[in-house]
């Protein structure tokens, strides 16, 4: 039997490809590293990623193959979430350089196979997305429907109208 | 709806926990989702200072930091020391202090910017950590009382709009203004730079543990108030004659320096105009009397030729409406 370094998995993709990958790597995902767990024997039977499209996948994959020796997240992180830097490394940066829909695509895909750090790097690339921008900016940007009702508009501009136009 | 990322509540609370108030002000304004997003969640009511903070919240940790939204509009509200009616200088009464800013040049930003339901009434001027206790210190001549309300930082909380309807309501609700210098004391801090007055008049006839509890204490913003003794028809002339010299300055200044110059003469600011009228007056606001302490504390100031009277002893009343009638004489 190989050693678990060398250990692949199989899996496969919502439109059902098979995508043949090392275990450390698919098991950034702790929803495969689960699944590995209660299979008990990796490698021969093929995991379903139900929700993941081929190529979301190989994208999420070629995260988790930069990533494959990462430390593994501490709990003290999660306590300290609240960071309002949204530093990202560079070679994240990078990889975020996707259109607007894989981009959301790779975000619900980490949040489905449970990969925090990629999850984390995802949202904080939305979040400079957001920032500095007006609301109807922000609706463009993303092209979001402005769907307040006029007494919701109505409310809101009562709230906010002091701190306009400062 | 373009995607679904944006719709799911858990992935936008991971998105908005990158941003800051400014940002997260201008994001609950884009849909439904995000709105209910943003506003049901402890953390982003924390980072909006709406809901007090918790201890280890990322912050200056100094507890006389304003919050810096509120500071950029009330900056001198909060952070100066006395400001007085009698002299009309450039402090001379709590609406005049946003006003600087300009922006509340005329009557429809003003209306805009005392509106119930304008959302800095409901934040914490202070949040890191926020305060425990306001206390307002009303003192005469004569006498003068000692109102406390106490904040668990729970379920209550020491509010910018009420902090401003309490001085607001003791400057302007007063026929006219009761009050003639008001001092706000941030809470924390150690010396107040313009001098202070948290303790009480010498002769004040209060149990010694009182007159101890006045004193500043870290987490309490203390109001000092002295009230105007002279009679209402002295203050209504006096203010008459404020308000003419005033408008007298105005215009010497657009004579003597714009019109020459053939600039536009000096746009009058909200500052120069609320003294002229009623106008101005806050509505909406919760006023003085309706407010409710947790303790209200009265004394008289023992004069001399009256050392043979029986002392009143100082009374106590739990969760008592403030009676300002009683300070207006």
């Amino acid at each position: 039997m190989a050693s678990e370094a060398e250990q692949t998995v199989k899996l496969v993709s919502s439109d059902n490809v098979e995508i043949v990958t090392e275990r450390k790597v698919a098991e950034r995902s702790m929803l495969i590293k689960n699944m590995i767990e209660d299979l008990g024997a990796p490698g021969e039977e093929p995991i379903p990623i139900m929700n993941v499209s081929e190529a979301v996948l190989r994208k999420v994959l070629e995260w988790c193959t930069h990533h494959k020796n990462d430390p593994a997240p501490s709990q003290d992180d999660d306590a300290d979430s609240r960071k309002k830097t949204t530093d990202i490394e560079d070679w994240d940066q990078k990889f975020m350089q996707v259109d607007q829909e894989m981009l959301f695509e790779i975000i619900l895909a980490a949040n489905y196979m449970d990969i925090k750090a990629l999850l984390d790097v995802g949202c904080k690339t939305v979040a400079n997305m957001i920032k500095g921008k007006s609301p109807e900016e922000i609706r463009k940007t993303f092209n979001i429907q402005n769907d307040f009702t006029p007494e919701e508009e109505d409310q809101i501009r009562r709230e906010n109208e002091w701190a306009e136009d400062r | 709806m373009s995607n679904k990322a944006l719709q799911e509540p858990a992935i936008l609370h991971l998105i908005f926990l990158s941003l800051d108030q400014e940002d997260l002000i201008q994001t609950q304004k884009v849909c439904q989702t995000w709105r209910r997003t943003i506003l049901t969640s402890r953390t982003f009511l924390q980072v909006l200072s709406l809901r007090p903070r918790p201890a280890h919240f990322i912050g200056t940790q100094d507890p006389s930091t304003i919050d810096p939204l509120l500071s950029s509009i009330f900056a001198s509200f909060l952070s100066w020391g006395p400001a007085s009616w009698d002299g009309y200088r450039g402090n001379a009464g709590p609406w005049v202090w946003p006003a600087e800013r300009n922006w509340t040049s005329d009557l429809s930003q003003y209306k805009k910017f005392t509106h119930p339901e304008a959302s800095w009434r409901r934040m914490l001027p202070w949040n890191d950590p926020p305060p425990t206790q306001l206390q307002v210190h009303a003192e005469g001549k004569e006498g003068g009382t000692i109102s406390r309300m106490e904040f668990d930082n729970e379920s209550n909380w020491l509010t910018m709009g009420l902090l401003w309807d309490v001085v607001e309501n003791c400057w302007f609700r007063g026929d006219p203004w009761w009050v003639k210098r008001v001092e706000i004391e941030a809470p924390g801090r150690e010396r107040w730079r313009y001098g202070g007055s948290s303790t009480l008049p010498v002769g004040a006839k209060v149990p010694e543990e009182v007159r101890k509890s006045v004193a500043r204490r870290p987490g309490r913003v203390n109001l000092n108030m002295t009230i105007d003794e002279r009679s209402v028809g002295e203050r209504r002339e006096a203010r008459e004659k404020a308000v003419k010299e005033r408008l007298d300055s105005v215009r010497r200044i657009e004579r003597q320096w714009f019109r020459p110059c053939g600039t536009r003469p000096r746009r009058m600011t909200a500052c120069d105009r609320h003294v002229f009228t009623d106008e101005w007056r806050a509505e909406g606001g919760k006023a003085f009397g309706d407010v409710e302490w947790d303790e209200v504390w009265g004394y008289e100031i023992e004069r001399e030729e009256e050392e043979e009277m029986v002392v009143n002893v100082p009374r106590v009343s739990r969760r008592k409406k403030f009676l300002g009638v009683l300070l207006r004489r």
